[in-house]
């Protein structure tokens, strides 16, 4: 799963409510292929075929509009037009269906130029690494790898992570001097990464395997992008699992 | 799974989603459990919390016959209708396939009279809602002057009060559907088997004894006419068969199932309810009868339980038989048999305002004649007219066997199953009490002089449209 030759975004829009795709995003997207994911969320009291005979063309029409800036910047765009009553269930079953990697969940962004790179142990490095590297190496935007750990004695793990993300970024385009590296300990990791992102025009981050909580109370990609201001590009599952040996390879040994 | 359907309002159908010409993608997110949910939650609270009083009062003991012939009936059409289902799995349930199956005039007094008799089933639901709401005022101590009078303003106020909340509320109310057709069983299977263990005299009690029959053997079968309604929901299912996730598994699975589900669970609840008080105390407490039964075995605070549960049962089938005709409306509007200004989707609440308002309207003039029985056989008049010719349209479309027909589930036994169905669902009309039957008629002739005037150039059969 981790070898997919291209990157590929998918962009929910929800499409009838006003919702808009920020020029910079355009502009940085434009180098990975796109699929643009306009979806209209209809109650469970209305039929969805009931919404889209009324509200088709016109969804259509905006659907279109942002396929041609997209296209206009020279990226290689495609759409979809979905009505539903879930939207999460949409994009993750388009998501899959379209084998995009990443999903990109909008937000305002009036300039793009320092993106967070969110970075947890057990998640692919690499896969998140090198998107980043393909999307954004055309661009002259500057990359913070972020780490968060809960013991500061962990700090050296946390090093050792982010050093491997910073050398495939510097394989797939991006300078060093691009690249600020980051270890944080803090015992709310959320937190943090919250914090952070406010100084930061886009933030990525692998989705998390769901625990038993975060089904409950929802996922972690999901709260951050709810709590942001800023877009934010979520890698998807699927394409960050890695074997346990590399797991513990990547952690630096065994842990107890 | 891919099919060419036979109308322009369809597209190819995959597990997850239907996808129109134009590329534009309607997702499918009803699973099973929340199939089921929606047969069951129609469907259960009727024939627990409204009927046993009626139903011991007509027949006796033996008015558990009447329930389980109501659930085979009901399965001899789930069945045929699984089978439609899962080669259109489009909203509009029983009218889309009889509309499809046997031309636009069958359509439309199907199509008019589905709407209508769900209209008669949630004011039957409200009704019931009233008569809780009373019960639960005497149980708190407070004199409900003026009974039947009172349950009429309970029943509208309620009724208005669901039309509102279904033309602005966006919040998904599945999951909470969910859970309450969830905790009701929960509650009933308790009961009911606390009640079955001492109905065999497990706790060294004397049950009441009485003959099985004591009106002789019509009753069985009037009051099988009569409690019908608590088999509706089944077909409710079906109207909402273009948002159910993998149809060719999940809709007979949910139809089939919820129909089992709920049969099971009346018959047992008529045979501890006529077990723990006979037939004539259960008579007296009419439309609340459970209560006193639950009461009989757990004191006061199983009455409580069981009024709260009463009042969430009912409130639940009301909300789900407006909601589905609301999803009827929009299926005869779609084939411009009724204006298409009917379905009308309104941009800010996203929510079918005047079709919600042509249910809700309706209902509550219905509310305020108070007419349990009356309300309970119209709807079921309507309903097994629309379950006959289901039957009907499924032998017609199986013999002509056009390209496009390619279901996912067969019925079992045909030509025969669906021939006693289509008989048995006509057959149980002639047991109605006359001024149903009246009513029954003169909604059908009204539909049929509608399309006359109105749908006459509609053709919808087979890929005429």
């Amino acid at each position: 799963m981790t070898d997919v030759p291209e990157n590929r975004v998918l962009v929910p829009i929800e499409v009838l409510r006003g919702q808009d795709v920020p020029e910079p995003v355009i502009e940085t997207f434009s180098s990975a292929s796109v699929v643009l994911l306009g979806y209209h969320e209809i109650p469970e009291q209305t039929a969805p075929d009931q919404a889209r005979m009324q509200f088709e063309d016109q969804a259509q029409n905006a659907l279109t509009d942002f396929e041609t800036a997209f296209a206009e910047a020279g990226g290689d765009v495609s759409s979809r037009l979905v009505f539903t009553h879930d939207p999460l269930k949409t994009i993750e079953r388009v998501a899959a269906e379209l084998e995009c990697d990443s999903v990109l969940l909008l937000n305002p962004a009036p300039v793009l130029r320092q993106i967070l790179v969110a970075i947890s142990e057990t998640v692919n490095v690499e896969h998140i690494a090198r998107l980043v590297g393909d999307v954004m190496a055309d661009s002259d935007v500057e990359v913070t790898l972020y780490h968060v750990t809960p013991d500061s004695e962990e700090r050296e793990r946390g090093e050792r992570i982010l050093e491997t993300a910073a050398e495939t970024l510097e394989e797939h385009g991006i300078d060093r001097d691009r690249i600020v590296k980051a270890v944080v300990a803090d015992d709310e990791p959320l937190e943090a990464l919250l914090a952070s992102a406010e100084n930061h025009h886009l933030v990525v981050l692998g989705e998390s395997k769901p625990t038993i909580r975060e089904r409950i109370w929802g996922d972690v990609s999901e709260t951050i992008a709810g709590q942001t201001v800023n877009p934010v590009l979520v890698v998807r599952r699927d394409y960050l699992e890695v074997p346990e040996a590399e797991l513990e390879e990547a952690a630096g040994g065994p842990r107890g | 799974m891919a099919s060419d359907l036979p109308s322009e309002g369809s597209g190819t159908v995959t597990d997850d989603a239907t996808r129109h010409e134009g590329g534009t993608e309607l997702e499918r997110t009803i699973g099973l459990t929340g199939g089921l949910s929606i047969g069951v939650g129609t469907m259960i609270g009727a024939g627990i919390f409204v009927f046993p009083g009626l139903a011991a009062g007509q027949a006796g003991p033996a008015s558990a016959l009447s329930f389980a012939i109501g659930a085979v009936i009901a399965l001899f059409v789930a069945l045929p209708t699984s089978e439609l289902a899962t080669a259109m799995p489009e909203s509009g349930g029983g009218y889309y396939f009889i509309s499809r199956g046997m031309g636009a005039a069958y359509g439309a007094i199907v199509g008019i009279s589905l709407w209508l008799g769900l209209v008669f089933a949630s004011a039957f639901y409200l009704v019931g809602f009233g008569e809780y709401a009373v019960g639960t005022l005497v149980e708190a101590g407070v004199p409900a002057g003026g009974g039947g009078a009172f349950v009429i303003v309970v029943g509208v106020a309620v009724g208005v009060g669901l039309t509102a909340m279904s033309m602005t509320g966006t919040e998904n109310t599945a999951s909470l559907q969910n859970t309450v057709v969830a905790l009701l069983l929960g509650m009933l299977s308790v009961f009911l088997l606390y009640g079955l263990l001492d109905s065999f005299g497990v706790f060294g009690r004397e049950t009441v004894p009485q003959e099985l029959t004591p009106e002789g053997y019509l009753p069985i079968l009037t009051t099988a006419a009569l409690v019908f309604t608590s088999y509706l929901g089944f077909a409710q299912v079906a109207t909402v068969a273009g948002e159910i996730t993998d149809p060719g598994r999940n809709l007979p699975l949910a139809m089939v199932g919820s129909v089992v589900l709920v049969g099971v669970f009346y018959v047992l609840t008529i045979f501890v309810a006529t077990s723990a008080l006979g037939s004539e105390a259960l008579e007296a407490a009419g439309e609340t009868a459970i209560v006193e039964v639950a009461r009989e075995y757990f004191g006061r605070p199983g009455a409580v339980a069981i009024l709260f549960a009463g009042l969430l049962a009912t409130l639940s089938s009301a909300n789900a038989s407006i909601l589905s005709s609301s999803r009827a409306l929009y299926a005869i509007s779609r084939d411009r048999i009724v204006p298409p200004g009917a379905s009308k989707v309104n941009l800010k609440y996203g929510t079918p305002h005047v079709a919600l308002a042509l249910v809700g309207g309706p209902v509550v003039l219905l509310v305020t004649t108070g007419q349990t029985e009356i309300l309970a056989e119209v709807a079921s008049f309507l309903h097994l007219v629309m379950y006959g010719l289901i039957c009907v349209a499924l032998l017609a479309i199986r013999r002509e066997d056009p390209d496009w027909y390619d279901p996912d589930f067969n019925t079992p036994a045909y030509p025969v199953l669906p021939a006693i169905g289509a008989i048995s669902s006509f057959g149980l009309i002639a047991f109605m009490q006359p001024l149903s039957q009246v009513i029954g008629v003169f909604v059908m002739v009204g539909a049929l002089g509608w399309y006359l005037y109105y749908a006459r150039d509609v053709s919808l059969k087979g890929g005429e449209l």
